[in-house]
């Protein structure tokens, strides 16, 4: 039979072609798998045993001492697996630095310091199929455009063993090709801290934000700076200066994070306020509405009689978003300025700038709380108060309001409970006292009920009705339906 | 009488051809994407060593972000979903929990779990929604707000999430989805360590029935009892690990599952967050990004990276498992006829050159195309077109290549993360891989054909697959006041 499709036998023994490659492949991957899951777990029982074998565990290690015949036994050992044996206590230095230290003198016996270094520098000695098979991950070793992947490990190693002298390769890394290799050896900076690479990340840092080509992030190099010392502030300063605000904003959160690095005590940029005074007040007039916030936050941290200047400076700013910054550094700090000069921020134009001075009158502790109830007694703006109750109930003060309720009668607290019953803004206080701790202030009160003559329980009892008559069923305080009721 | 039987000769090698070409580049652009993703699957899982999440958790510079739950109906599994997503372990973060109008208890469960009082907040919406009826809140556990409003769809209450997020990043996350400890932090790591502009970072999901859960964690990791569900674990690896890895290395990234998604709020809200058009909103949404960044010359990255991991549900009965691939059938066509400007323009790159057309040919109408074959390629050899031997050796090309494809992806998952730990669970996969093709792959195409007639002639609404939440231990313990502090201390 002739069939009438075109080219019916070539597309017949191309398709036979084609099935039998993708049986055979889906053999080959099927059995590749397989042969994978056995030489992973054999490779990691072996390591498992080498560890055991030579007393390479952490709480070895750190009783300070590694005998001579281990020593001795681990130079044995192929260099590959050497690494892959270290490779779970490198990682642990991260979270035990004493361990870096026993470590860093094994690595340098060893001479893997050195190779590590080396590898940066992408000088490789000659690796042998046999020993780069003698290990999942070997065949890096061989392919020498993946020697990027072990060039950074070098790099995470040089790190986590926080060894110094090796800062000076780690900064030549900053320039290697691959990007992953100039990420870790930054992180590696970091965690070194050695000051005499300071002015090379910055470098980097002014590089990522005017060079379209920087391989470096600007979060990673923020980062990695902010974790030094505030002694290299002073490099700062002409990036305070830099005609790019983006530098600018980047120096500013530099500093801020270096003084919330230091320990807690006095104020952290105390000691460099000559140095920074005047740079600061620049930034709180600069024409960035980014860097004027990030100025505000960092000149809490002089905590000088300038700084609060500055900062009622700042909080005079048109832009809302550097007020709110002012308000949110205030409320992190609030003996910066008296409490009087934050209520005026109340009745600010907008919302999140009120918001804002509400959480800071919040941080004044009782004084900043009670202003707030006279402010929710004494305001016509219904936003206002509907904002004061909100952050009422998110800071958990409505108990507190209830637990002093008809403690006089003339008491604040009373008077802001019973203006929420006027008001049928119940839902609260109905919550409040549905959960544990309200049961509970109830039931203290409800023993004390013989005591009818005290005027709190008078009051409490007053409440109460007042709050049944108000619970229906579906409505919320302001009239919205709550099927959750 | 001869012309007509002529016509139908002709009209029937038309289709084999067709059919032939639909096999030749859905199978060779599939074949071509999986080496690609197992070269750069075996070298991300070495940069993994050296990845350095440690720097980013430990760093107050890393920004925050609101994970958005929008939820429907979901009150076995939701209380388990927020304590995963509360338990993340990221420097900043919060939970909205978007309760769209549940008509059974998700919004009580929610409230008695986690002792939510009402809260009466400001809500000014950037972007429109249906009206917000309450908020809930618990002064100890600050960084979660359970949003009350009518209901408006998914992308309606995902859209309530964004207007309440006060934050640079925001992370969807499904109502049916458990977390892993450090999914936002993966996530979140090559946003910040890519010196271009990274608007969206997607996570693989993967199956967690048949896997052990407590307390909003996943505590061991198994396979499904059923076959349905198993075949299910195969085509999420083919799906995840093979296909939109493959993709976002080309650049041409169109689906970033609404599941586990972190996105830049600003670029969001510039396009008008998530649109109601389609019923698969967050390939809607990745399209809408690229076609907005294109026309504004933005140069911007969409990023997906495979360890990031939500673990999720899947349909165990074959009813839901037709809801869940007709309503994605139906989104996929009605997204691709929403933006079918960008097909074939160059100022679209390689979305609008390559993975559209593709996604169009291959995923759209290719359906009915396979549909098709599995009747003509009979008829034609009843009709003498086609040898036995031939039709033999086509269905025997389809079966095989489609093994083999699904084998590589479970080698890819062998080669990389190994979640499941038991050699017997890798021999089961494999085995599932290569049955995939004997009937569950024609099940499918029988509900995706079934979602393209709807997007032709049908309704084109959502179909809600209702989940059991049997996996996690759901409704157990209530939150411990530590746990809360917790929380509590991490937004502080």
């Amino acid at each position: 039979m002739v069939s009438p499709i075109p080219n019916l036998a070539l597309l017949t023994s191309l398709a036979r072609a084609v099935l039998v490659t993708a049986a055979v492949g889906t053999l080959a991957l099927a059995v590749g798998a397989m042969v994978r899951r056995w030489y992973q777990v054999r490779f990691d029982r072996r390591v498992k045993s080498l560890c055991i074998h030579y007393a390479l565990t952490p709480a070895t290690l750190l009783e300070g001492k590694y005998s001579a015949q281990c020593l001795a036994s681990l130079r044995t050992l192929p260099l590959s697996s050497l690494e892959l044996l270290l490779e779970p206590l490198l990682l642990k230095c991260v979270s035990a630095p004493a361990l870096a230290t026993v470590l860093q003198e094994l690595c340098l016996e060893l001479g893997l310091i050195d190779v590590w270094q080396r590898r940066i520098l992408d000088q490789f000695g000659p690796v042998s199929l046999r020993a780069a098979l003698a290990n999942p991950d070997g065949l890096v070793h061989f392919i020498s455009r993946l020697h990027f992947l072990l060039r950074a490990q070098s790099a995470r190693n040089l790190g986590l063993l926080r060894h110094q002298p090796s800062w000076p390769i780690l900064v030549k890394a900053l320039d290697d090709p691959h990007p992953d290799v100039q990420q870790v050896a930054l992180r590696s900076l970091a965690a070194l801290r050695e000051p005499q690479s300071f002015p090379a990340l910055l470098d980097r840092m002014h590089k990522a934000v005017t060079e379209n080509h920087s391989r470096l992030s600007l979060y990673s190099l923020k980062v990695a700076m902010a974790g030094f010392p505030l002694s290299q502030a002073a490099q700062l300063l002409p990036s305070l200066r830099h005609p790019h605000a983006r530098v600018r904003s980047a120096a500013a959160e530099i500093l801020r994070e270096m003084a919330k690095g230091e320990p807690a005590g006095k104020p952290a940029l105390f000691q460099y306020k000559s140095m920074l005074e005047g740079e600061l007040a620049k930034l709180t007039s600069d024409a960035d509405p980014e860097v004027c916030a990030l100025a505000a936050e960092v000149i809490a941290h002089l905590d000088t009689a300038v700084s609060s200047s500055l900062l009622r400076q700042v909080l005079r700013d048109p832009q809302w978003s550097i007020r709110r910054a002012a308000l949110q550094t205030l409320a992190q700090r609030p003996g910066l300025l008296p409490m009087a000069e934050v209520q005026g921020f109340l009745t600010d134009p907008h919302g999140l700038v009120r918001q804002a001075a509400l959480r800071a009158l919040l941080a004044y502790g009782r004084e900043g709380v009670s202003k707030l109830y006279e402010h929710f007694l004494a305001t016509e703006d219904e936003a206002l108060r509907e904002q004061i109750l909100e952050e009422l109930a998110r800071s958990g003060l409505i108990l507190s309001l209830l637990e002093n309720y008809g403690e006089s009668p003339g008491n604040l607290e009373t008077r802001v409970v019973e203006r929420l019953l006027a008001m049928g803004a119940t839902r609260y206080l109905h919550a409040a006292l549905s959960n544990s701790s309200g049961r509970q202030l109830l039931q203290i009160l409800f023993e004390k009920l013989g005591e009818r003559r005290e005027p709190k329980i008078e009051a409490w009892v007053r409440l109460c009705a007042a709050l049944d008559a108000a619970r229906e069923p579906g409505q919320t305080a302001y009239g919205h339906s709550n099927p959750a009721a | 009488m001869y012309m007509w039987g002529s016509l139908f000769e002709h009209a029937l090698i038309f289709f084999n051809l067709l059919i032939l070409s639909y096999f030749v580049v859905g199978n060779g652009v599939y074949t071509a994407l999986m080496f690609m993703s197992l070269r750069a699957i075996w070298i991300h899982s070495r940069r993994l060593a050296y990845q350095g999440l440690s720097e980013l958790r430990g760093s107050s510079l890393t920004p925050p972000v609101t994970i958005i739950v929008p939820a429907w109906n979901e009150e076995h599994i939701i209380v388990e979903t927020v304590r995963s997503a509360l338990g993340v372990d990221y420097p900043s973060s919060s939970v909205i929990v978007v309760d769209d109008g549940s008509t059974d208890s998700t919004l009580k469960r929610l409230v008695a779990a986690f002792k939510l009082a009402p809260l009466d907040q400001a809500y000014h919406p950037s972007l429109p929604t249906s009206a917000v009826r309450c908020f809930y809140f618990n002064p100890h556990i600050p960084n979660l707000l359970v949003v009350h409003k009518q209901r408006g769809g998914k992308p309606d209450a995902l859209n309530t999430g964004i207007n309440l997020c006060r934050t640079p990043y925001f992370c969807c996350l499904d109502a049916d989805c458990i977390l892993e400890r450090d999914s936002l932090l993966r996530l979140m790591d090559p946003i910040l360590r890519s010196p271009k502009e990274t608007i969206v970072s997607g996570g693989i999901v993967r199956i967690i029935n048949g896997c052990t859960g407590r307390s909003g964690q996943l505590v061991k990791v198994g396979l499904p009892a059923t076959s349905l569900e198993r075949f299910q674990v195969v085509e999420y690896l083919r799906s995840f690990l093979t296909g939109r890895n493959g993709w976002s290395l080309l650049g041409g990234t169109v689906i970033v599952s609404g599941a586990l998604a972190l996105f830049q709020h600003k670029a969001v809200i510039e396009v008008g967050g998530f649109s109601g058009d389609t019923v698969t909103e967050d390939m809607d949404l990745i399209i809408t990004l690229r076609h907005w960044a294109a026309d504004h010359k933005r140069d911007i990255e969409m990023s997906f990276t495979c360890d990031p991991v939500c673990w999720t549900e899947c349909p165990a009965s074959l009813r839901m498992l037709k809801r869940q691939r007709r309503r994605w059938q139906l989104g996929l066509c009605q997204t691709l006829r929403k933006h079918r400007k960008m097909l074939f323009r160059r100022r679209y790159g390689m979305v609008g050159l390559f993975s559209l057309p593709f996604h169009l040919y291959v995923e759209g109408l290719g359906t009915i195309v396979e549909f098709l074959g599995y009747l003509l390629v009979p008829l034609s050899f009843f009709g003498g077109l086609i040898s036995p031997a031939l039709l033999i050796l086509l269905i025997l090309l389809g079966l095989a290549y489609g093994g083999f494809l699904s084998v590589g992806a479970v080698l890819l998952e062998e080669m990389t993360y190994r979640r499941y730990p038991k050699p017997r669970d890798l021999l089961v996969l494999l085995a599932y891989g290569m049955l995939e093709n004997v009937g569950y792959r024609q099940l499918i195409l029988f509900f995706r054909v079934q979602g393209t007639m709807k997007f032709l002639f049908g309704p084109h609404r959502w179909e809600k697959v209702m989940h059991k939440g049997e996996s996690l231990s759901s409704g157990a313990t209530e939150l411990t006041p530590a746990s809360a502090n917790v929380s509590a201390g991490k937004t502080s």
